[in-house]
């Protein structure tokens, strides 16, 4: 039997996407601040907090139960809600006629961009580092923009 | 037709020889004590989908070799799960199938789904059987079948072998037979 763990938080760089991406999947975001802010849903209340330069929803897996549901849908509604801002912000760099404030637009999207990037080198570095710790070959592959990482130890 | 599942994976390099899609099958009454998967036992959780929308899936993901079922139990939705097999061989694609069952326990139907699918891995999974350092089964007693002549030459290879991965916003998913000491190393268990 093989098993499928999926993670204990939905890694969330973006505020404002991640608010979106709650509010889309049912829940009811309260008392934001820079560093954490309530999530309503499924009639519980967790906290989101900012650590390691991203939001995350955390659950204890052993007074929850399995992961909630609502987890499932989470990291795809977080992903659209980038995809939708992206093309927010290059929408409003096209039509802005001040070259000062499209710069600003472009830099926001570039801040963006390079903080996906480097929160996708990082996790994969930490991967790669504690599978071969542990004995493990590791195979690298890129697909539609997923990594997969492949790990394998002779019996 | 409809059929209820649990979790899909586009493409996997563990599940089987060559590239696979992997669809978890929602459903299972067989209850193996220390199943790791005990988020597929209900007949009801998951998502319905159709089978149709599915093996358009399978024709539009590149590179495919095969396609594998597991679960859950795939064989306690029989009737969507033997379309799907016939939708993946039309394609030419391999069929893997993963059950709890032993062969002398199956069906008509389910004998049918059995042969028409090129590996079969029976058996429950026995906790004190336990061995991760086993190719595509989890516990000794389970048994890997060919019944069909496209992988009887393969070489089984015992290994251990994990698969994670890495959404494009960072979000991690981790398949196969995973340790705790990996998955806490990794964050994905505490
Ligand atoms: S047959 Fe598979 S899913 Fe069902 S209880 Fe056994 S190990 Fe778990």
């Amino acid at each position: 039997m093989s098993g499928v763990w999926r993670e204990q938080s939905v890694p969330m760089v973006d505020q404002e996407c991640a608010h979106l991406a709650l509010e889309t999947i049912g829940a009811v975001v309260a008392d934001t601040s820079q560093a954490q802010c309530s999530v309503r849903i499924g009639g519980r209340t967790w906290i989101m907090s900012h650590t390691n330069g991203r939001y995350a929803i955390r659950y204890n897996a052993r007074q929850a139960g399995s992961r909630p549901s609502w987890m499932d849908g989470l990291g795809e509604a977080y992903a659209r809600q980038v995809q939708l801002k992206q093309e927010r912000l290059a929408r409003r760099e096209q039509l802005t006629t001040l070259d000062a404030e499209r710069e600003a637009i472009r830099q926001e999207r570039m801040v963006m961009e390079t903080e996906r990037k480097a929160l996708i080198e990082t996790r994969k570095a930490t991967v790669i580092k504690q599978a071969k710790a542990l004995g493990y070959r590791v195979k690298e592959t890129v697909q539609n923009g997923e990594v997969r990482l492949v790990l394998v130890k002779s019996g | 037709m409809k059929i209820q599942i649990g979790h899909t994976l586009e493409s996997s390099e563990i599940y089987g020889p060559g590239l696979r899609s992997v669809l978890w099958v929602q459903g299972c009454t067989l209850a193996c004590k220390g199943c790791w998967n005990t988020q597929y036992w209900s007949s009801t959780g998951g998502i319905t989908t159709s089978v149709d929308e599915i093996v358009e899936k399978w024709a539009s993901t590149p590179e495919l070799e095969g396609i594998t079922l597991l679960g859950g139990e795939p064989l306690q939705q029989v009737g969507p799960v033997h379309a799907l097999i016939r939708g993946a061989r039309r394609m030419g694609l391999s069929v893997f199938l993963y059950t709890g069952y032993e062969p002398e326990e199956l069906s008509t139907d389910m004998l049918d789904c059995f042969n028409m699918s090129d590996i079969v891995v029976t058996g429950r999974y026995v906790h004190e059987l336990r061995n991760t350092n086993l190719r595509w089964r989890g516990s000794t007693n389970q048994i890997v079948h060919f019944p069909t002549p496209r992988y009887q030459a393969l070489d089984i290879e015992e290994q251990h072998e994990v698969e994670v991965h890495l959404s494009s916003e960072g979000e991690l998913s981790v398949y196969g037979y995973a340790t705790d000491e990996f998955l806490t190393s990794i964050e994905v268990k505490s």
